[in-house]
């Protein structure tokens, strides 16, 4: 069974703490709480879960935009050298710092639409629309 | 010429503080790796002497960065001239890089507080402008392995954002 991390921002006097760890969640699950939405409305049909991959490469997210369903799983895949992280800007989740070819993943478990930034190099964003009804376990 | 009276011109025009000769500068994969990599290291130095001084955040926090990216940077090149079953080759263009960080390491021990931190960011400026230059005017079009001509275009994303860093640090500074 993958490990259940809790989300936690990544500050920099973390980082080397973090990178040390990265090894040990690499297989591992990032449950990502966010913003509790309006309530959850009765549940009907939901599509199986998924995973999307986004690639770092070239210092951008490619894609920079994807759409989600409640319960699909975004998977970040570093293929730059320079450590990159997809983090919340203002704090409320984030990755492990992914060194080059390191993996980390999140399962979007709340409808709304979430941009993310790399903490290491603001400049880097993308954006996460996430649609469904909200999870029956909504927080990790 | 050959290309060791090519490298030691590059070299003189270096320490010149010109990049008109780059272009001539003849190193081949194994000099050109080496000194992609001494590159690194002399920017790993700068940011370790600005750990040293700043009380600056913002100035601390891009040093920092220089020393993750660019340690990066070098492991990939490590990695890829282990793959490759190669090893760098010191040479006349490196030992110039590493003779102008020896001036400028002097200059950066000699200052304190805002004068230190808009040295450190002056020269991170102008050294990451440079070296994007032979980088990406100079070293990719004349690597002949994939390898190692890709290695270096990923290098050079890499830098030029730093350099793009290095620019806005210099406004805040001023």
């Amino acid at each position: 069974m993958p490990a259940t991390w809790l989300l936690r921002f990544a500050s920099p006097e973390r980082h080397e703490k973090d990178k040390a760890m990265i090894t040990k969640i690499k297989t591992g699950l990032l449950v990502l709480a966010l913003a509790v939405g309006a309530g959850a409305s009765a549940a009907g049909a939901q599509p199986a879960p998924r995973t999307i991959h986004v690639d770092i490469h070239g210092f951008q997210f490619v894609p920079a935009h994807v759409d989600a369903h409640v319960a699909d799983t975004i998977e970040w895949t570093n293929k730059d050298f320079a450590p990159h992280t997809a983090s919340d800007a203002g704090g409320k989740w984030t990755t492990a710092p992914l060194n080059n070819g390191a993996i980390d993943r999140v399962v979007v478990k709340t409808p709304g639409t979430f941009a993310y930034r790399c903490n290491f190099h603001p400049h880097m964003k993308g954006t996460i629309v996430v649609t469904g009804n909200v999870a029956q376990s909504p927080k990790p | 010429m050959t290309n060791f009276k090519k490298t030691l011109l590059a070299a003189a025009a270096l320490l010149a503080g010109s990049t008109a000769a780059y272009a001539q500068s003849g190193l081949n994969d194994l000099q050109i790796a080496h000194s992609a990599y001494t590159a690194d290291v002399i920017d790993i130095n700068y940011a370790k002497i600005a750990l040293g001084k700043t009380h600056d955040p913002e100035v601390k926090r891009f040093a920092q960065l220089m020393i993750q990216d660019h340690t990066a940077v070098n492991e990939g090149a490590g990695a890829l001239l282990k793959k490759l079953g190669v090893s760098a080759q010191d040479n006349a263009f490196s030992q110039a890089l590493n003779k102008g960080a020896a001036a400028e390491n002097a200059k950066l021990r000699s200052l304190s507080g805002r004068a230190f931190d808009r040295e450190y960011a002056r020269n991170e400026l102008a050294y990451h402008k440079q070296v994007n230059s032979i980088v990406g005017d100079t070293w990719i079009p004349a690597v002949q392995n994939a390898e190692v001509k890709e290695f270096l275009a990923q290098a050079l994303v890499t830098f030029r954002v730093h350099e793009e860093h290095a620019g806005h640090m210099v406004a805040a500074l001023r």
